[in-house]
Order: structure tokens, then sequence, then C-alpha cells
């Protein structure tokens, strides 16, 4: 990841409105295990393409309403 | 903690157990100073008898780990929930095992960042073990160093992947 800039996502958002789906039943549909949905969620851990992609389509949503690449706050505070 | 982290615990425990008795072992028997210790066939046995001790125990330790993980899930489950039947808890439990072991992304990286950790702590024993026979020490020695290098390394490979699982890996 580029210095200065981070990814966040909304899974935790797009969860709750897909019926509070668990972390088990994301991960079951990705095929990951469900640590790793929760580092994603925590931020600990920034997922390859082929899983952010996967993930998206398990909420029916385009990968730019799953994570979002932005400045972080030291960028900001440089600027 | 999830499942990975457990099992990373308990067979870094196990390899690092091992090689503490093995060091204990190689220090007793170094000082005792016999005829046979001080052929390297004699070491070279103890070592493989050590591996193979290592590997039983970690596969001892592993299956432990599986049972105990086992009554462990079964118990909570019941607990949140007590009309489940044993067949169903059973599925849940070997479902939620499954994916909790599952070798994704994220453990393969982090598998992969504690492994050249792992292979340069073994890689500063081999230096170390060249240093000790061109200060005149033994072969034996050399190959004492090797091997507790390698088995340290092993289990150090182990705790950092721990480590990974807690603070979390990037790519870069």
């Amino acid at each position: 990841m580029s210095k200065g800039y981070e990814i966040t996502n909304n899974i935790r958002t797009l969860r709750f409105f897909a019926d509070e789906m668990s972390q088990q039943k994301l991960a079951e549909k990705t095929g990951v295990s469900r640590q790793t949905i929760n580092a994603i969620e925590l931020g600990k851990y920034t997922p390859s393409l082929d899983l952010a992609y996967k993930i998206a389509r398990v909420f029916n949503v385009s990968i730019d309403e799953v994570f979002e690449y932005k400045e972080n706050e030291e960028k900001k505070k440089d600027k | 903690m999830n499942f990975h982290e457990k099992k990373t615990i308990v067979t870094s425990i196990v390899g690092l157990l091992i090689s503490l008795s093995y060091l204990l072992y190689a220090i007793i028997k170094y000082n005792e100073g016999s005829a046979e210790s001080l052929t390297l066939k004699f070491w070279a046995a103890r070592i493989l008898i050590f591996i193979g001790i290592g590997v039983v125990a970690i596969v001892i330790a592993i299956i432990f780990l599986h049972i105990f993980y086992s009554i462990y899930l079964a118990i909570k489950l019941k607990q949140e929930n007590e009309a489940l039947s044993d067949k169903e808890i059973e599925e849940q439990i070997s479902q939620m095992i499954k994916t909790d072991s599952i070798e994704d992304e994220m453990a393969k990286l982090i598998e992969l960042k504690a492994m050249r950790i792992g292979f340069a702590f073994a890689g500063i024993g081999f230096v170390l073990s060249l240093i000790a026979v061109l200060l005149n020490y033994s072969p034996i020695i050399m190959v004492n160093i090797l091997f507790l290098s390698f088995s340290i390394g092993s289990a150090l490979e182990g705790f950092v992947q721990l480590y990974y699982y807690r603070r979390g890996v990037n790519h870069v």
C-alpha cells in the first residue's frame, strides 16, 4: 500500500444490510476463513483483488462500494 | 483467538520444548566427554531420534488440540442453543473447524513472511556454525549449532506467525 494512503471498507455495514450476515457466512461464501474476514473488517489485512471482487459479488454491489482507497490523516496534515 | 493461532501456539511450544530438551541433553552428553559422544555418528543418530520425537509429538499435540477444541465448541454451542441435537452440533463443529482451518491467502501470506524470518535465523546459525569450525571447535559443535538453529528458527517462525495474526499483515 502506498505511504499516506489506506484502504477502508464497508463490510460491516454491508453485512448489516444483508440481513445481519455473519462473518462465518461471508467467509463460507468467499472461500476464506472467518479470521480473514474479521481482519479485513478491522483493516488489519488488505485482500487481494480476487477476494475483493468475491466479497463485492456476495453483496451484489460494485467493488467501489465495498472498498475505498483514500488518504490517511497524516497525509492530509502534510498538505 | 482463531484455530490457526491455537495450532501455531501448540506446534511452536512443542517445537521449542523439543529443542530445549535436546539442548539440555547435548550439554550433559558433551560435558560427560565419553568416547562415544565424541563421534559425529553418535550425534547424527541422536539428532535423527529427536527429529522423530518432534514430528510424533507435534502430530499428537495437533490431535489433542482438535479433540479439545471440538469439545469446547460443543459445550459453547449447547450453551447458546439447548435445542440443538447432537447431530446438528456435530455438523456445525465440523463446518466451523473446516472454515477456521482454511489455508487462505492471508494464512499463506503470513506463513511466507514468517518463513522468511525463520530462514534468516537458520542462516545465522549456519554462519555461526562455520565460525565455530574456523575457531577450531569440534565438528560436533557445528552439527549441534546447525540443528538447534534450524529447530529454534522453526519455533520462531510460529511465534512470528502469531504476531502477524494479532497485528495484521499487508502485502508490502
